[in-house]
């Protein structure tokens, strides 16, 4: 399929239920609904933690999750018996945090630094220093409060509801699963991360990173000409579609202008992108596109750039290549106009001995970086111009439909 | 190559490469010292840099290939050597994306160098479990 092919296509008219009017900014400005998101989406939903159980691949391995719009952290652990179980990072004796660490191993317990309770892997409480101390010990409730964990292609996700309405397979949906079943994501891991306190709302976050619309105007410099297409100027996507709560695009890229442009003008650039796997390496020409999973570049066209997948509520995946992907994990702040970034880049690890493809992976990691700035920009100067309270709403294109869509999700959610 | 960090005062680059010494600030020996260089930089500072490198990059991609090659074998000044070289190559990359891309020594349109932190230079990441895949094995809960 053609980018042009597509000329008189308008995704926003499939889906009437979307509408084509203006959107209320209301998701980005009220602390009432940022107050009601909390309890209707963070308490309530599967939140992606965009860590892989190879990050914990061993018993007593952990991680922790903090969320701050619902004051939660979450310690993630890999039991004795090899599952991974989610618990509420706090001793029951009187509230101590357990775990101070962001990652690491313990060995068959957690121990509370202030008075010695113990804790299993499983969340049984196997201590309580100075029992016979306690009054009516046996009614007293001492295990860990267990938290949902459930796991897709190897991410780990959890819910703060006890007992989930929906379960994990049902809020990513049975279509979104099989598009992405034969996607490789078992042979990557997390190659690096970055961490970002932004003074912009959640939502306005998350709409930044959902529209390949602003890809020529934006990252004109750091991704030069990579959009062009002389034949459908205004079109950038291949492919849009809604996936229940979720929803994925796919992007024409100029594969010709991406290569030639680079070599003459860009040495260092076009070298690493060579070595390694930078914005600008054809994967295509790495691996057959039949063999990509099906919902990766639908159109099989070599001219492509990456595809968006955003997985409801907190993130998306930006698939750059048969087995390459970026991870922004996003999250509301301690405000309605506060949020935080978490990006990372995964890709088969990187093998030893071999220093030319370390400094590739460096390049594309600085390379990001950078690109990644451009975005974060345009969310800071929109916060600002939200709480003045004079913009009350946005106009979308047709191109912007993940955006539209991600919208009414998230005002169905917090309302209904 | 383990990624060891090391100190910026006892670092030096391979006898072979002296006279890019003359440039060492820009091995800074991690990413946020490293950026902070770039983004303090005037353009003809970094267009010096970048432009001095260039050439040089071959030479240095065939030192790489001898390191992997001796693997095991080679030792402790080496191996700083080696590792001060791949910070400045680290430097060159800062410095491409300004002389390539930016034409700047920031991101014209980009938020402030600092906002960014790399979780991945943390001591919270040193003490990450071993990575282990699990190839298309079904995980449960």
């Amino acid at each position: 399929m053609e980018l042009s092919d597509l000329k008189d296509k308008r995704w926003t008219a499939e889906h009437p239920e979307l509408g084509t009017g203006p959107v209320s900014v209301e998701s980005y400005s009220s602390p009432d609904f940022y107050r009601r998101m909390g309890d209707k989406v963070f308490k309530n939903a599967w939140i992606g933690t965009a860590k892989r159980v190879d990050e914990i691949p061993n018993p007593g391995d952990f991680f922790v999750e903090e969320s701050v719009i619902t004051n939660t952290s979450i310690i993630i652990v890999r039991g004795l018996d090899g599952k991974i179980r989610g618990f509420h990072n706090i001793c029951r004796h009187r509230g101590t945090q357990l775990v101070f660490e962001k990652y690491g191993n313990v060995k068959g317990k957690f121990t509370c630094i202030y008075h010695g309770w113990a804790y299993s892997l499983t969340g049984k409480n196997v201590l309580i220093t100075e029992k016979e101390m306690f009054f009516n010990s046996n009614c007293m409730e001492t295990n860990l409060f267990s938290v949902p964990v459930d796991v897709w292609q190897g991410f780990i996700f959890y819910n703060l509801n006890p007992t989930p309405e929906e379960t994990l397979q049902e809020q990513l949906g049975a279509d979104l699963i099989d598009l992405y079943e034969d996607y490789p994501f078992g042979d990557t891991t997390v190659a690096l991360s970055y961490n970002a306190d932004l003074d912009c709302s959640w939502p306005v976050l998350r709409d930044s990173q959902i529209d390949g619309y602003h890809l020529k105007y934006l990252h004109k410099r750091s991704a030069p000409n990579f959009m062009e297409c002389a034949d459908t100027p205004n079109r950038h996507a291949y492919d849009f579609k809604l996936l229940g709560k979720n929803s994925s695009g796919s992007f024409y890229g100029n594969r010709a202008k991406i290569g030639a442009d680079l070599g003459s003008v860009a040495p260092i650039s076009a070298l690493a992108s060579k070595l390694g796997q930078t914005l600008a390496s054809d994967t295509a020409q790495r691996v057959p596109l039949e063999k990509w999973a099906r919902g990766v570049n639908p159109a099989r066209n070599p001219d492509w750039f990456f595809d968006i997948l955003y997985i409801y509520p907190n993130m998306h995946f930006i698939i750059l290549g048969y087995n390459t992907y970026i991870i922004h994990k996003m999250m509301p702040g301690a405000s309605y106009n506060t949020s935080s970034w978490n990006a990372r880049y995964f890709t088969p690890p990187l093998g030893v001995g071999d220093m030319a493809g370390e400094w590739a992976a460096n390049h594309m990691k600085v390379s990001l970086r950078d690109l990644w700035r451009e975005d974060g920009n345009t969310t800071i100067g929109a916060q600002k111009a939200i709480d003045s309270g004079v913009f009350t709403k946005m106009y979308l294109q047709d191109q912007e439909i993940m955006i539209r869509h991600a919208d009414k999700v998230l005002r169905d959610a917090v309302y209904l | 190559m383990t990624d060891k960090s090391i100190d910026i005062a006892t670092q030096r680059l391979p006898q072979e490469f002296a006279a890019l010494e003359k440039y060492i600030q820009w091995a800074g020996p991690d990413e946020f010292r490293r950026l902070e260089f770039r983004e303090n930089q005037p353009m003809d500072v970094i267009q010096e840099f970048y432009d001095v490198m260039l050439p040089q990059v071959e030479n240095i991609l065939a030192y790489f290939k001898r390191i992997d090659e001796k693997a095991d074998s080679v030792d402790e000044d080496e191996a700083l050597e080696a590792r001060t070289l791949m910070n400045l190559m680290y430097g060159l990359s800062d410095a491409a994306l300004s002389v390539e891309l930016h034409k700047s020594p920031t991101v014209p349109d980009g938020m402030p160098w600092y906002i960014w932190k790399p979780e991945h230079d943390s001591t919270d990441w040193k003490n990450k479990p071993k990575i282990q895949l699990f190839p298309k094995v079904k995980e449960s809960v």
